[in-house]
């Protein structure tokens, strides 16, 4: 018969395991790769794809009507127009990075189902009146 | 009148110089055992404390008379910024924080070197050059990376402002607390590394920085609610807890000084553990350390950027140095720390302690990966990927529900050995009362699998956790006093115990407050004036809209009829706010709380005409996270209020014949 804390080592071996496949597996299946606005203007993405985009968004874009929002995203080369119908937090508005997941039609207009913008940073002052 | 930036850039670079001579000082006196060279270090310390207290005075003076020359109260303040909000910019940039934060480790630093100055004064010398370290870093870092005082020039007629999304009563008591948290950690780390060197390993060095290590982590979790308190009532997205890397940062020491707050029982009680302690609180500071770095860097707000502001490269040296070197001394001691005695059986209060650990570092290594991760993998393979809340959930949500199960368990489980029969006669009546929560709601009509199991685990954990009230109050009644004089006579005796006891209750309806995630309803349209719509069993007529424009805000509001059953219920105004100096909106979120569900009402855009974008969710049990909260908070200042320990019956003096003679010294 084991000692004690040979069957403790057995066990907590056995849930560290169990937890490290979890992660893998979560990890493998929930994890998104984005794109930049570049790439995504490239002209390599299948507009049946369901993909992510990670720019700023451009100062002075945002659009909103009823609960319709367009704005544009860059990467500081390209730029993308990105519309969207999902809830957006307080946080986001121009200047702000943003990861919008949708797709990408033929001319360019990218259709996002979500937005998330960043967290407010309180550590990253506001340039407002710096501009 | 005086220069407040070069008197700021004194008062900075005397803490600094103060600081080192701390170093100095107490090594030379613990290496030389000279009281004269370990009190200059003690007075060193308090010297730097009080320098810090100085320069914070100065920079809310700045700050209260709006001293735009001065470039961070420019930043954060201006004409119209309210008394509470310029206050509160002290700690709402990056500068002005590290201040306020150094301060607060310089305060608990020197109250708690002058406390143990008699009691632990074999390890004081030790602990303040650990100390000074740490207020060295900050006082540099302050000095040339991130100075507060920097001046302005031109003066600007008015400053930037605070952040609107920051003018809210939480966001100004939830920083202060976090920091007095993570800073609070300083203390049980100091001496932790204090005793290490000294190779004084009984569980006096804890035992005697207990009640700090508890205040410590108190905070934290306070503060840790009132943040999610704070995205939930402001940030108008309808959740409070989204796994931002920011978040996480605050979660990881809360994570691991949870871990040690339980294992240093196992330690105090059977000698057991003595490594795993000492690695735990190294942990829980550096982790706290980490944080800091990790909101500061620029890392995270941008993975573009490695490092936008010059404090992150500053960082990471910093916390290697501490790491490396408390490790190594880990490692050097590592003979020293030897159990005194193994574990006897898999059903005992040590095996379950030992469990506990398990799952909060491992819940901790996770939190850490899955914020790593996309940083690591853009360095390495310069793929851009995030991780978001499917990850954390889908791995956390099943270790946290078995953490919560063992909160029932765990408590039941006799120390050394447990009997089985007497297991299951605790067991009995909280498994048939989790077992009937699960049935009853399942008959109820609740058809999410995962909160069902959920509620039916919280009862189970509930019917425990009270069974040990019951217990204790029986075993109190014979003087004839009633259930209620024993209950309240046995909690009084036992604070610690109890009061742990409470604060589990406490988790266990915050568990339920999180259970009600899995069954949230949203709806979101475009309504006209007039127009109603439907969401879960309310009603919304949107009955009228206004529109206002001050100096700084454009307002726009509505008024929003709710009605259940016929029954009018509420009238809820969401508004949305624009903040021209900051072209920042902001969200007024209309919510109706019951025990049962939020409405929770948000305004997203509104046209000359009135037409409303609005977004509803019906968010059920979310108030029981904040009165989890409460509870939580009662149970610590239970804990708390017990006399401490090295004071009536020295722990450290009964574990170990070398305690004796600390006691004496």
């Amino acid at each position: 018969m084991a000692t004690p804390r040979a069957r403790f080592v057995i066990a907590a071996s056995i849930v560290c395991i169990a937890i490290l496949g979890l992660v893998a597996w979560s990890l493998s299946s929930t994890t998104t790769y984005y794109k930049t606005p570049a790439e995504l203007l490239s002209g390599r993405i299948d507009p049946a794809e369901r993909v992510r985009v990670a720019g700023v968004v451009v100062a002075g874009s945002v659009d909103r009507a009823g609960t319709t929002t367009n704005f544009a995203v860059t990467d500081g080369t390209e730029q993308v127009m990105v519309t969207t119908e999902d809830a957006i937090p307080d946080t986001f508005g121009d200047g702000v990075e943003v990861i919008a997941e949708g797709s990408i039609a033929t001319d360019g207009l990218f259709t996002a189902s979500t937005v998330l913008a960043k967290c407010p940073s309180k550590f990253k002052a506001k340039q407002a009146a710096a501009k | 009148m005086i220069d407040i930036s070069a008197a700021g850039r004194i008062l900075l670079a005397g803490a600094m110089a103060a600081s080192a001579w701390t170093i100095a000082a107490s090594l030379l006196g613990a290496s030389r055992k000279d009281r004269r060279w370990t009190q200059s270090g003690s007075r060193a310390l308090h010297a730097t404390t009080v320098l810090f207290s100085a320069a914070v005075v100065l920079l809310l003076t700045a700050l209260i008379s709006r001293d735009f020359s001065i470039a961070y109260v420019a930043n954060y303040t201006s004409r119209s910024t309210p008394f509470l909000y310029t206050v509160s910019s002290l700690w709402a940039g990056m500068e002005g924080s590290l201040l306020f934060w150094t301060l607060l480790t310089g305060l608990y630093a020197s109250t708690a070197s002058f406390v143990q100055r008699e009691r632990k004064a074999a390890l004081v010398p030790v602990a303040n050059t650990a100390f000074g370290t740490v207020l060295l870093f900050f006082s540099g870092m302050l000095v040339f990376a991130a100075n507060p005082f920097d001046p302005l020039a031109p003066i600007p007629f008015d400053g930037a402002g605070l952040n609107p999304l920051l003018q809210s009563p939480f966001m100004a008591i939830h920083p202060v607390l976090l920091y007095l948290g993570m800073t609070g950690f300083t203390v049980p780390f100091a001496f932790a590394v204090a005793s290490l060197v000294k190779g004084r390993l009984d569980s006096g060095w804890f035992t005697s920085t207990r009640r700090w290590t508890i205040l410590a982590w108190s905070f934290l979790t306070v503060g840790i609610i009132l943040g999610g308190a704070w995205a939930y009532s402001e940030l108008g997205w309808g959740g409070y807890w989204a796994w931002d890397p920011v978040e996480n940062a605050s979660l990881l020491p809360w994570l691991t000084g949870t871990a040690f707050l339980h294992s240093v029982l196992i330690q105090e009680r059977r000698g057991m553990l003595k490594v795993w302690n000492v690695a735990l609180i190294l942990t829980t500071y550096s982790l706290a350390i980490f944080g800091t770095f990790l909101t500061r860097s620029g890392l995270l707000s941008s993975v573009h950027t490695f490092s936008e502001s010059p404090v992150g490269p500053l960082f990471l040296p910093f916390l290697a140095i501490l790491m490396v070197g408390a490790f190594a001394l880990l490692g050097w001691r590592y003979d020293k720390l030897r159990s005194d005695r193994n574990l006897e059986s898999l059903l005992s209060r040590e095996a379950m302690f030992l469990f506990n650990n398990l799952l909060f570092v491992t819940i901790a290594f996770v939190v850490l990966w899955g914020t790593l991760y996309p940083i690591l993998v853009e360095a390495t393979s310069g793929a851009k990927i995030s991780v978001g809340p499917p990850f954390f959930n889908s791995v956390i949500v099943p270790v946290g529900l078995a953490l919560l199960a063992m909160t029932g368990i765990g408590p039941l489980v006799a120390w050394r050995k447990a009997s089985s029969k007497s297991l299951k006669r605790d067991l009995a009546f909280p498994l048939a009362a989790g077992a009937a929560t699960i049935l009853g709601v399942a008959i109820a009509g609740l058809r999410s699998t995962g909160a069902i199991f959920a509620l039916g685990l919280s009862t189970f954990v509930a019917a425990a956790t009270a069974g040990e009230f019951v217990r204790g109050a029986l075993s109190r009644r014979k003087g004839g006093t009633g259930f209620l004089g024993g209950l309240i006579e046995v909690i009084a005796r036992n604070r610690r115990r109890y009061g742990g006891y409470i604060v589990h209750l406490g988790v266990v309806l915050i568990f339920v407050g999180f259970s009600g995630s899995a069954m949230t309803l949203s709806w979101k349209g475009t309504v006209e004036p007039g127009d109603s719509f439907e969401i879960g069993r309310y009603s919304i007529l949107y009955r009228d809209h206004q529109r206002l424009r001050t100096e700084e805000r454009m307002i726009v509001g509505t008024t929003m009829e709710v009605t259940s059953d016929g029954k009018r219920v509420a009238t809820l105004r969401p508004q949305r706010n624009f903040h021209i100096a900051q072209s920042q909106p902001q969200s007024e979120v209309g919510i109706h709380t019951t025990l049962t569900e939020d409405l929770y009402l948000v305004l997203t855009q509104m046209d000359d005409s009135g037409t409303a974008a609005i977004q509803a969710w019906v968010n059920p049990l979310v108030a029981w996270i904040w009165i989890g909260g409460i509870v939580m908070t009662a149970g610590m200042v239970v804990i708390l209020s017990a006399k401490p320990a090295g004071l009536t019956r020295p722990a450290s003096a009964m574990s170990s014949p070398r305690g004796k003679q600390e006691a004496v010294v």
